[in-house]
């Protein structure tokens, strides 16, 4: 049978976690530290926005499992 | 032989949708909700409503898939107008993950419409089968077992006259 709702979430890919990434030091005594997040995030494609609310609820559903 | 297909007798008569006024329906109108996160700020209240949730909860418990109330859910409000099937479609997958954990909160037994959609990165029973023979076989060599031989049950000679011979060496 097709099943919409399967088919929807198959076919979502999820995001895999990512690391923070770390602030290089930079070794000149007056320079700043420039960090890598400063650069503007891209404004997100609609199914990754709706993969990444997945996987918030997902991931609160498994702290909530494994409590 | 491509056998003849069934006749649809409950489907709709041809031209049955131009029966009414175009855009009479509210499916016709522009919708209400455009955007994903419109569309959730709709659905998610009326989920986690303690009126409505009784209700989802005592449906999940019956075993309907989570799939198939999501599908209804989102197909009920493309009728009512409130937002496009994209929409209802894009939403769907939020709709089902919410309502997982409204079940796991509450603690019941829900179907979520198939086992493939809960950790996808768990790898298959057949893999895992696999791998965990690949390591026995790099564990220990096949040891041939010994033919265990059968104790043949002699039976006790029957004394009777209708009884059958028992011919030896057979």
């Amino acid at each position: 049978m097709y099943n919409v709702g399967y088919q929807a979430m198959k076919n979502l890919k999820l995001p895999k976690a990512q690391e923070p990434k770390k602030d290089t030091n930079s070794m000149g005594l007056l320079a700043r530290n420039m960090s890598n997040n400063n650069a503007p995030k891209k404004e997100q494609d609609v199914k990754q926005r709706v993969a990444n609310y997945v996987a918030q609820i997902r991931k609160a559903r498994m702290e909530l499992n494994n409590d | 032989m491509i056998e003849p297909a069934k006749p649809m007798i409950d489907a709709p008569i041809a031209g049955q949708s131009l029966t009414a006024e175009l855009g009479n329906r509210p499916w016709q109108q522009p919708p209400q909700y455009n955007t994903v996160e419109e569309a959730l700020e709709f659905y998610i209240p009326r989920i986690t409503n303690p009126d409505m949730l009784e209700d989802l909860l005592d449906v999940m418990e019956t075993g309907i898939p989570l799939t198939t109330i999501a599908n209804a859910l989102q197909s009920g409000g493309v009728m009512e107008g409130k937002h496009t099937i994209d929409v209802g479609i894009l939403v769907m997958p939020v709709l089902i993950e919410t309502m997982a954990y409204l079940g796991d909160e509450a603690g019941i037994e829900y179907t979520v419409g198939s086992n493939k959609l809960e950790d996808t990165d768990k790898p298959t029973d057949s893999r895992i089968a696999n791998i965990m023979s690949k390591i026995e076989d790099e564990k220990e060599p096949a040891i041939e077992e010994e033919p265990v031989e059968a104790e043949m049950e002699s039976e006790p000679p029957s004394g009777g006259l209708m009884s059958r011979r028992i011919q030896d060496g057979v």
